[in-house]
């Protein structure tokens, strides 16, 4: 005979204000197999949980039912509670009355009944239920992280230092993402290599960092602890443990290209390595520019190289990784200004954006850090800097705001002042986000000391006006129509996700929003993971931030990969299916119902198959099986017709 | 839609005001634009052609418009400035075309037929002898195109001249192209002419939306076969 | 293929010039334009408010008739392009216009039928490089600026017309006639439509920067669409150089006088009556190779 313990929750008003508790647990003391039925002003605090523990022990419960707010927020709380008095955490089951009940109805009368006949079904369901164990599985602690940007960076030194080995794939030649592209960064003004090159330099020489830089993952399997990612080797053409990075190669070549580090603005050669700080160090053919490739005549390199390092017949190579946990890092895009139409469409060569015009400040830079017009090398007395420029725009498909323009527009601003100092430099704006520390003061001395100029209005159009550029804007807070001559236009672009992480989100099976960032398990409590297990995300792939929040975010994620490998084991909730042979007949309708790939067909035996691990225990195999011959564990058909039974009573 | 309304602020000193609450609803369902989408970034102002004869700039009728201030709307130059460009629509990150907007105040003004009563007299005298000619043109426009079916150019200048009061300034011009023969004297003319003032004449149903469609079309057509 | 022609009430009064080169040019080309029978004027603007259907009535028999034609509709005129177009577009994809507008009008009409702009007939039918072999009277050197106004380009969601920030299709028509293009920032920009008359003063400020833009540029001849972007350019022009000595005039003519010029379909095709600002001293020195008229004379 079961002996069923019922708590009823007020949850202050949110339950009593509608559902009448007092009557509910009198209703459910009287059911057969419930030997304890009270009510508590709040369930979850501690007295509440202590009062089921303690009826536990002395009414010698072996089934608890909490009647109370969705199990989404305190099953787990409820289970452990249990299972701290004796009894198994599967042996409990909540009662929702309040999103499905107290929170959706009126009628106080009506609101109760209800109340009652779902908290006697899940009487039904606890008279039924086994207990379960959860189930323990290997963990390979070894991490993978996608994207050597800083955020990605970080979070491998920071699970490398945490004792254990990560996999660091980049898909450039070098590490170091759009952050060794800029030249000083906001509000120290620090040169952004000088901070950037310690991290490069630890990451390229850590015994537990393997980087394959030049390479893709192009394949996800597993699960959580045993995840298999097939990664692919893209061809440099050039062996680079043979290579000594000497560079006579790059220094000989005569093939001249527009160089990609300096997003156009200067040039590089068809062999080349991308800047003279990059990590590692060695050099890339670009296939699609290289004489050798396109024609079969040249070879330069080959000829001076004193290590005979290039390899034209270099393949792309496969190599596969086992790990347990898996990071995505790969980064943002800057959206492209050849769509923006009443700025040029990217015909006017003084009309650059924001990465372009770090490439100019950069000493390293294709001017060696002078300010420079790109159409006629001279120096710009006037420039006029637009802040969002597609960010929040609902017709250019971008509504939010990309976060860091105001603060790197006036970085620009202040640095240009800062070089030129008969220079004026005027800023667009709509309003200036400038939240993190230190923020909101930088842009101040910009105004006070560097002399920027805001003005307050979207820019309608810039258009070639003989040698400058013509700004039509307005400035709204004094309502004047505002026309500025520019020398050069720099525009913020919005920023965006990498153009193909849509496609690597579906391979790894992690959502994405509207606009291809990364989906995060819950934006507030739960920032840097999937609802994938097992899958994290840090960084500006998740959403448009600055290197601050990116390094952060870096650390948490981090975190949470060295706590997934804390324990010798993982574990996974054991309410999963289960198969009964005997009734299988491998028609394999539950491997078309499972979207988690946690059913197959055995190929020996003809008959279905659960990877205990994949399943999540959604129930849409055991729905599906003609034969009932898979069975939702704590929830079969016999547990869920007596639920039925039990709803429909009073009806 | 919310009930969002800026017109519940109270708006110190300036001049007094009629306001509705309900005109930025009004506004958004007769011109189809999206009135409370507007974060006065202004790029529609800084791209308008006419933007410098208007009181009231596009960005700044918008916001108007949401505080429900009514008669300043229904008063102002701004509205009849505006040549319909476009250029506003274009541009605006959140696709307002102002120019639908204003078309909602000047129909409403033409048709003699405001949603709601409005107090006392509108806006200046400047304004309204402006708004006043370009109303004016409207009509006679209309009344010319009624009349012949086709525009009559001749027809419609003389009769703007007479009933603007304005009979001397463009004189030379007129005459010039008069006699240079852009402007024919007579019309021409066809059937349409008569169709053209039949439509006139079925005017109201249409703006009244009594006539219902499909079903009627068969009325419609025996009642022509039975004429 | 025969084209309903829809000439529109401007021709037929103030731009004889419009009227009488397209069909010259038309006759050239080898393209039929038939005029349509019992044409009524369009409105001449399409109400941007959405809850006047009257407006866009005449349109909306305009295009039925055509229709029942079996036709697609040509018109030279923006202004009619952009009203046409707009009627049509929303009678196909509006159910509850489309209703009470065939009810009205009595048809049956439902928006499937073609609106084109002679330059889109020129460029499907012939295309802008295959003009080059007919052109008899190469403008070379000739310095053309394509003023586009507003209503050709936007909303451009419902013309699709050109690119509303960067259109090419006058550029290539100019190229395609042997002369040089020239692209000015005020290509686009309004010529300040019926505020000549209520506001003659802006008026003349829009076309103004317009026709000092394009001279800026170093265009010798500005061609447009618009009966009335036309009139606002050309009789600005006296004013403009009385307010501003430094002014200097630029001849406004419609694209398709250039088009009848180049074909040798027309020997002189600015008609003097409608100039204020003659093109005879720029295009004078555009003649036929042979002492022999083409086409035929007016």
């Amino acid at each position: 005979m079961s002996r069923i313990g019922v708590f009823v929750c007020h949850c202050g008003l949110n339950i009593a204000g509608t559902v009448d508790v007092e009557r509910v647990t009198a209703a459910l003391a009287t059911e057969p197999g419930v030997v304890w039925a009270e009510d508590y002003k709040y369930m979850c605090s501690e007295p509440g949980q202590q009062m089921i523990a303690q009826a536990i022990e002395e009414r010698k419960l072996d089934g608890v039912v909490v009647a109370a707010c969705s199990p989404n927020m305190h099953e787990t709380t409820f289970r452990i509670a249990c299972a701290g008095a004796g009894l198994n955490g599967y042996m409990c089951e909540i009662a929702n009355i309040r999103e499905q009940c107290s929170w959706v109805h009126a009628d106080r009368e009506a609101a109760t009944r209800k109340a009652v006949a779902i908290t006697r079904s899940m009487v039904e369901k606890v008279r039924g239920d086994e207990a379960l164990v959860p189930i323990k599985f290997a963990v390979n602690k070894r991490a993978l992280v996608i994207g050597a940007g800083i955020s990605g960076m970080q979070t491998a030194l920071e699970i490398a230092d945490g004792g254990h080995e990560v996999v660091l794939v980049e898909r450039e030649p070098h590490i170091g993402g759009h952050m060794a592209q800029l030249s000083e960064t906001f509000p120290t003004l620090d040169c952004s290599s000088c901070i950037l090159t310690p991290k490069t330099a630890e990451v390229g020489r850590h015994p537990r960092i393997k980087l394959l830089t030049h390479s893709e993952v192009v394949e996800v399997s597993g699960y959580v602890g045993s995840f298999k990612a097939r990664i692919r080797r893209n061809p440099t053409y050039v062996d680079w443990g043979a290579c000594t990075g000497c560079m006579e190669c790059m220094n000989k070549c005569p093939k001249r290209v527009p160089s990609k580090f300096d997003c156009g603005m200067g040039e590089s050669k068809a062999i080349s390595v991308a800047f003279p700080q990059a990590v590692p160090y060695r050099p890339q053919i670009d296939r699609d520019s290289c004489i050798y490739f396109a024609t079969g005549r040249c070879k330069v390199c080959e000829r001076v190289c004193p290590t005979s390092a290039i390899r034209f017949e270099q393949e792309p190579e496969y190599v596969e990784e086992e790990v347990g946990a898996i990071v995505l890092a790969t980064g943002y895009d800057l959206f492209n200004k050849a769509l923006v139409g009443e700025y040029g469409y990217g015909q006017y060569p003084d009309v650059i954006d924001g990465l372009q015009f770090e490439r100019l400040l950069s000493a390293s830079g294709p001017t060696a850090g002078a300010i420079l017009r790109p159409s006629d090398g001279k120096v710009p007395k006037q420039i006029v800097f637009i802040q969002c420029v597609g960010s929040r725009d609902e017709e250019k498909g971008m509504p939010y705001c990309s976060k860091i323009c105001c603060m790197y527009s006036g970085k620009h601003a202040r640095l240009y002042r800062h070089k030129v100092h008969d220079g004026q430099a005027y800023l667009f704006y709509m309003d200036i986000r400038a939240g993190g520390k230190g923020y909101e003061e930088f842009i101040q001395q910009g105004v006070e000391e560097d002399g920027l100029v805001y003005l307050r209005g979207r820019v309608a159009r810039v258009f070639p006006e003989g040698d400058g550029l013509m700004v039509w804007g307005e400035d709204t807070l004094s309502g004047r129509k505002v026309e500025i001559l520019a020398d050069m236009v720099v525009l913020a672009t919005a920023m965006v996700p990498r153009h193909d992480a849509r496609e690597l989100a579906q391979r790894l099976k992690v959502g994405t929003d509207a606009y291809g960032f990364f989906s995060e398990a819950h934006p507030k409590l739960r920032p840097v993971e999937s609802l994938t297990r097992g899958i994290y995300m840090t960084g500006a792939a998740q959403a448009p931030k600055d290197i601050p929040e990116a390094v952060a975010q870096a650390g948490s994620a981090a975190s949470k990969v060295l706590a997934l490998f804390s324990g010798r084991e993982l574990e996974h909730p054991p309410i999963i299916v289960e198969l009964i042979p005997d009734l299988c007949s491998g028609c394999g309708l539950c491997v078309e119902a499972c979207t988690y790939d946690a059913r197959s067909i055995d190929p020996v035996s003809r008959l279905a198959v659960v990877n205990d691990i994949l399943c999540q225990g959604c129930g849409a195999c055991a729905a599906a099986c003609p034969n009932g011959a898979t069975v939702l564990r704590n929830a079969s058909r016999e547990q869920i017709l007596n639920m039925v039974e039990a709803l429909m009573q009073d009806e | 839609m919310s009930e969002h309304s800026l017109a519940a602020v109270n708006l110190r000193g300036g001049p007094s005001t009629e306001i509705w609450p309900d005109l930025a609803r009004m506004v958004t369902r007769a011109s189809g634009q999206p009135v409370l989408r507007c974060y006065q970034c202004h790029k529609c102002s800084s791209g308008c052609p006419a933007a410098e004869f208007m009181d009231f700039p596009p960005s700044q009728i918008v916001r108007l418009v949401t505080y429900g201030l009514a008669d300043q709307m229904l008063s102002c130059k701004a509205i009849w400035a505006c040549t319909g460009c476009m250029t506003c629509g274009l541009r605006c990150p959140n696709g307002i075309e102002v120019g639908a907007i204003n078309d909602v105040f000047k129909s409403w003004i033409l048709s003699g037929k405001l949603p709601q009563q409005v107090g006392d007299k509108l806006g200046t005298d400047q304004a309204k002898a402006g708004n006043r000619r370009a109303a004016l043109f409207h009509k006679l426009f209309l009344m010319t195109l009624k009349q012949f079916g086709r525009m009559h150019e001749l027809a419609l200048m003389g009769g703007y001249k007479v009933a603007s009061g304005d009979l001397l300034s463009d004189i030379p011009v007129g005459v010039k192209m008069l006699f240079k023969g852009k402007l024919p004297l007579l019309p021409t003319s066809g059937p349409y002419r008569r169709e053209v003032a039949a439509m006139f004449q079925r005017a109201p149903l249409v703006t009244r939306r009594r006539l219902k469609p499909a079903r009627r079309l068969s009325e419609l057509n025996q009642r022509r076969q039975g004429r | 293929m025969v084209y309903a022609y829809y000439p529109g009430c401007t021709l037929h009064q103030q731009a004889a010039g419009f009227r009488d080169s397209t069909a010259k040019s038309a006759q050239a080309l080898g393209i039929e334009l038939a005029e349509m029978p019992n044409w009524q004027c369009c409105g001449a603007v399409y109400p941007l408010a959405r809850d006047n259907l009257f407006g866009v009535v005449s349109a909306a028999r305009n295009l039925a008739a055509a229709h029942d034609l079996g036709q697609a509709m040509v018109t030279i005129c923006s202004a009619c392009y952009h009203v046409h177009k707009r009627t049509n577009r929303l009678m196909a994809t509006d159910q509850d216009a489309r209703a009470k507008l065939d009810a009205y009008v009595e048809t049956e009409y439902d928006g499937s039928g073609e609106v084109l702009h002679l330059l889109e007939v020129i460029r499907r039918d012939i295309g802008f490089d295959a003009l080059r072999e007919r052109v008899k009277v190469p403008l070379e050197g000739l310095k053309v600026a394509g003023y586009y106004g507003c209503l050709l380009l936007r909303p451009q969601e419902e013309l699709e017309f050109d690119d509303p920030e960067a259109p090419r299709i006058l550029e290539d028509l100019i190229e395609g006639l042997g002369a040089e293009a020239v692209t000015f920032s005020h290509r686009a920009e309004c010529c300040g439509q019926y505020l000549s008359l209520s506001n003659p003063a802006a008026a003349h400020r829009c076309s103004g920067a317009i026709l000092r833009s394009a001279r800026r540029a170093g265009a010798e001849v500005v061609v447009t669409s618009c009966p009335l972007c036309f009139f606002n350019l050309d009789e600005a022009q006296a004013e403009l150089a009385r307010e501003d000595p430094e002014f200097q005039p630029l001849p406004v003519l419609y694209f398709t006088q250039l088009l009848a010029l180049a074909l040798g379909a027309w020997e002189q095709p600015w008609l003097p009556a409608e100039h204020q600002v003659d093109p005879g001293p720029v295009l004078s020195r555009f003649k036929l190779p042979v002492a022999e008229p083409a086409g035929s004379e007016e």
